[in-house]
C-alpha cells in the first residue's frame, strides 16, 4: 500500500470513522454530481437506441481516468434504481479507438445489453438514465481478447449465440482499425433465431473491409447446426466462444470431437439463473474466507447459516432469527429466498442474512 | 405472558406490515438517510469552524457548541444507530450499511452490533440475558435484589448519562468481565478479550484525540474555547442519547421477563415481548429524527431493520393492530415519559 493511500485510511479514520475521506464527503459530492461514487469511475450517457425490442445499445463517455478497454474486456456497469445501487456486467461491444459519426470527438464505449422484461435491471435500465446523465462503471476486466502472440498463420474461430457476439463485434472493429490487416483467417460463426442477429450492417462492412473475415450468420431453425459450421476448424485453431452456457458445452463438444487442444479455447458465457436444485436437493456454493475459496454443496431446504456449519464453516452469528444483522455476509453473485417472507433476491451483489436465507441458484458468498 | 392472545394471528399481521411497507421502501428512502447525512456533515463542520470564531463574539462559539452537539446527536442516532441495524443495507451502497459502517462515538460500531443489535433486540427486557436493562449498574426492577449501592443509584443514573458514549463502549468489555470480575460460564463469549482491549482503547483513543487534542490545537491560541466546546458538544449528545434510550424502556409500564417465560417463544410471542418492553415518545417530524426514531421504539423493537424513514408511517397501523389485539401501546409526551423514569429509578433504589 502505498503512502498516500496509507494516509487517506488514517485521516479518515481518525477524523471521520470512514475508510476512506472520499467516502465521508460522498454524500455531498453527489449533491453536485449525483452519480459521483468512490469507488467507481463514472461515465456520461451520450444516447442509447433500440437495436431491438429487446435489445438496447447505450453509447457512453467515460471519465478520462477510465482505463482502456482491451477489445472483448468487460465492465460493471452501476445503476441506481429506485434507491438501489444495481450491478451487472456487460460486454464491451466498441473497439476502442472506434470513432463514432454520431459523437465525433468522444471516446465511446458501446453496451450492447439484452433486456429482459422481468428482469430488476435491464427492465428498469432505460426509466433510470436519460441522456446526459451519468452511471458508474468499473475499470474493465476479463482476459477474453485475441493474444497478441498469436501466430499470424494460426486461424481464429470466433463462435458466439445471442447477445454473446458483443466481445467479437469489439475484437473485429479492432482489426479494422489495425494499420495493418491481420494475416489470420478469421471466421465468425453467428447463431440466433430468425431476424435476430445484431450488427449485420456493420458485420457486412466489416466483411468489406477486412479480407482474411468470413463471416456465417445462422439460424438454428433453419438446419443450421454446429457441426457444418465448425466443419473447416482445425486443431491449429485459436477458438473463442461467447453465448449461453449450454451453447459453450455445445461448441465444446464439437472441438473435442476433433480433438481440438483446451488450451487453445478461450468462453465467455452466461449462465441464465437456474431456480431449481440440483436433483438430490443441493445447491453449489463458492465460498471466500478470508481470501480463501471452497467449493461446497449445501442442502436447499436448510437455512444458509445451518448448512455452513453442518460442513464445519462457522459464520458469525447472533439471534439466528433474522433480527441482529450479525450472521451478514456478501453475496456476490446467485439468488437467495428469505426464508421469512418468501422473497426471492436479486442476482447481483448485495448483502443477506445467512440465518434466514437459502439458496435458489448457485451462489458466490463472502464471509 | 397473555394466555388470550391469537400470537400466530398477530404475527402475520406485522408480518404482512412489514412486508407491506418494505414493497414501498425505495428512492424516496434512499434520499433522506443522505440527505440526513449531508445534514449532518454541514452542522458538523460548520460548528467546528464556528468554534473557533468564538474569538469575533461568543455567540459564534455558543451557536458552534449547538451545531456541533446536533451534528453527532444526528450522527449518533439517526444514521450510525440505523445503518448499523441494517435498515439501509438493501440500497447496496459501498459506505451505508451495517456492515462498515462506524459512528461518531467512543464505541466500536461491531461491538455495539454485537449487544445490541443480537443481545438487546433478541432477549429484549429478559432478565439476566438483555444487559440493556438497566446497564449492570441500575436495579430498575424486582427481578434484582436490592443493594446498598442502590442507595445512590440516581447519581449512578446521572453519571452514566454524562459519560454515555464510554458507558456504551465499556459495555461488552463488562459483560464480559475483561477487567473486573469472574467471566460467567454460561455466557459464550465470540471475541477475544485482548481483542475487545484493542479495539475499545483503539477507537475511543481516537476519539480523544480528535476532539480534545488536534482540533483544540489546530485552533491555536482558542485551544480551550474548542476543547471546552468540543467537551460540551459530545455532553449534550450523551445526556440526549441516554434520555431518549432510557424513556424507550423503563417508563413504569414496560414490562420484563423471566428467562423461562421465553424459552420456545412463537413469532407472535416474540412480537408480544418486544410490545411489552418499548414505549414511544410523542413529538413533531423533527424530535422523531433527533432521536433517530427511537420516539418509535414500539416499532423499532417489532421491526429492528425497517428503514427509519418508515417508523412514522407504520406506527398508526402498529397501533391499530394492537388494539384489535388488546395489547397495550406505550405512548406519551416527552415529560410524562421521562419522569416515569426518573420515578422508576428512584422506586427501585429503594429495597
Ligand atoms: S444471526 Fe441474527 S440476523 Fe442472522
Amino acid at each position: 500500500m502505498n503512502l498516500l493511500t496509507r494516509l487517506n485510511q488514517v485521516t479518515a479514520k481518525t477524523l471521520f470513522h470512514t475508510d476512506s475521506i472520499g467516502s465521508y464527503f460522498e454524500p455531498i459530492m453527489q449533491r453536485i454530481k449525483p452519480a459521483w461514487r468512490t469507488h467507481c469511475f463514472r461515465a456520461q450517457v451520450l444516447g442509447h437506441q433500440l437495436l431491438r425490442a429487446d435489445v438496447v445499445q447505450l453509447d457512453l463517455s467515460a471519465d478520462k481516468a477510465w482505463p482502456q478497454a482491451i477489445a472483448g474486456q468487460h465492465v460493471l456497469l452501476t445503476v441506481e434504481i429506485n434507491g438501489r445501487l444495481m450491478t451487472r456486467p456487460f460486454s464491451i461491444s466498441s473497439a476502442p479507438d472506434q470513432s463514432h459519426s454520431r459523437y465525433p470527438k468522444k471516446r465511446v464505449i458501446r453496451l450492447t445489453i439484452k433486456t429482459h422484461v422481468d428482469g430488476a435491471f435491464t427492465a428498469k435500465l432505460l426509466a433510470n438514465i436519460t441522456a446526459g446523465s451519468y452511471v458508474n462503471l468499473s475499470a474493465p476486466q476479463g482476459e477474453f481478447a485475441v493474444s497478441d502472440r498469436i501466430q499470424p498463420s494460426t486461424p481464429l474461430w470466433f463462435v458466439a449465440a445471442g447477445s454473446g457476439i458483443t466481445p467479437f463485434m469489439a475484437m473485429l472493429n479492432q482489426m479494422a482499425l489495425l494499420p495493418q490487416q491481420p494475416q489470420n483467417p478469421i471466421n465468425l460463426v453467428y447463431f440466433a433465431k430468425l431476424g435476430e442477429h445484431l450488427y449485420v450492417d456493420e458485420l457486412m462492412a466489416l466483411q468489406q473491409q477486412l479480407n482474411q473475415l468470413k463471416v456465417q450468420l445462422l439460424i438454428r431453425k433453419n438446419g443450421d447446426n454446429l457441426a457444418d459450421a465448425l466443419s473447416d476448424c482445425t486443431v491449429q485453431s485459436q477458438v473463442l466462444v461467447c453465448g449461453p452456457g449450454q451453447f459453450k458445452q455445445d461448441v465444446d463438444r464439437q472441438l473435442d470431437a476433433i480433438n481440438h487442444p483446451l488450451k487453445q479455447r478461450q468462453a465467455e458465457y452466461f449462465q441464465a439463473p437456474v431456480m431449481s436444485q440440483t436433483h438430490s436437493g443441493e445447491q453449489h456454493i463458492q465460498l471466500t474466507q478470508r481470501g480463501k475459496q471452497t467449493q461446497l454443496t449445501l442442502a436447499t431446504n436448510n437455512s444458509l447459516l445451518n448448512g455452513l456449519e453442518q460442513q464445519g464453516i462457522s459464520a458469525n452469528f447472533g439471534c439466528r432469527i433474522g433480527v441482529c444483522h450479525q450472521c451478514q455476509c456478501i453475496k456476490k453473485s446467485g439468488v437467495v429466498r428469505n426464508m421469512r417472507t418468501g422473497e426471492i433476491s436479486q442476482q447481483g451483489e448485495q448483502l443477506i442474512q445467512l440465518c434466514i436465507s437459502q439458496a435458489v441458484t448457485p451462489l458466490e458468498l463472502e464471509l | 405472558m397473555n394466555k388470550n392472545i391469537n400470537f400466530d394471528l398477530l404475527a402475520n399481521e406485522l408480518d404482512e406490515l412489514k412486508r407491506q411497507t418494505l414493497t414501498e421502501v425505495g428512492t424516496a428512502d434512499a434520499a433522506y438517510i443522505r440527505n440526513v447525512i449531508v445534514w449532518q456533515r454541514a452542522l458538523e463542520w460548520g460548528g467546528r469552524v464556528l468554534l473557533m470564531l468564538g474569538v469575533i463574539h461568543p455567540l459564534c462559539w455558543i451557536v458552534g457548541v449547538l451545531s456541533l452537539a446536533s451534528a453527532k446527536i444526528l450522527d449518533n442516532m439517526e444514521i450510525g444507530h440505523n445503518v448499523l441495524h441494517g435498515q439501509y443495507d438493501w440500497m447496496n451502497d459501498p459506505h451505508i450499511n451495517s456492515r462498515q459502517f462506524d459512528w461518531d462515538i467512543a464505541c466500536d460500531g461491531k461491538s455495539w452490533q454485537r449487544i445490541h443489535n443480537y443481545e438487546h433486540h433478541t432477549y429484549t427486557n429478559v432478565i439476566g440475558k438483555d444487559r440493556d436493562f438497566g446497564y449492570g449498574l441500575l436495579r430498575l426492577s424486582n427481578d434484582f435484589s436490592w443493594r446498598v449501592k442502590n442507595l445512590w443509584q440516581f447519581l449512578t443514573y446521572l453519571n452514566l448519562s454524562m459519560l454515555f458514549q464510554w458507558g456504551v463502549s465499556y459495555h461488552e468489555l463488562a459483560a464480559e468481565r475483561v477487567f473486573m470480575g469472574k467471566k460467567k460460564q454460561d455466557r459464550p463469549s465470540k471475541i477475544d478479550p485482548s481483542e475487545l482491549k484493542r479495539r475499545f482503547f483503539s477507537k475511543g483513543g481516537k476519539q480523544l484525540f480528535k476532539d480534545y487534542l488536534l482540533f483544540p490545537l489546530l485552533a491555536g491560541p482558542l485551544f480551550l474555547w474548542v476543547l471546552c466546546g468540543n467537551l460540551i458538544a459530545n455532553l449534550i449528545r450523551n445526556l440526549w442519547t441516554s434520555t431518549i434510550i432510557f424513556c424507550g424502556h423503563f417508563t413504569s409500564d414496560v414490562h420484563t421477563f423471566s428467562q423461562a417465560e421465553c424459552e420456545n417463544e412463537t413469532q407472535g410471542q416474540w412480537y408480544y415481548r418486544q410490545a411489552l418492553g418499548s414505549s414511544n415518545i410523542l413529538g413533531g417530524k423533527l424530535f422523531h429524527i433527533f432521536t433517530g426514531h427511537l420516539s418509535f421504539q414500539i416499532e423499532h423493537h417489532l421491526f429492528p431493520d425497517l428503514p427509519s424513514s418508515r417508523y412514522q408511517q407504520v406506527a398508526p397501523k402498529v397501533q391499530a393492530i394492537f388494539a384489535r389485539h388488546g395489547i397495550a401501546y406505550h405512548t406519551g409526551p416527552f415529560l410524562r415519559q421521562y419522569s416515569q423514569v426518573v420515578k422508576r429509578i428512584l422506586r427501585y433504589s429503594l429495597p
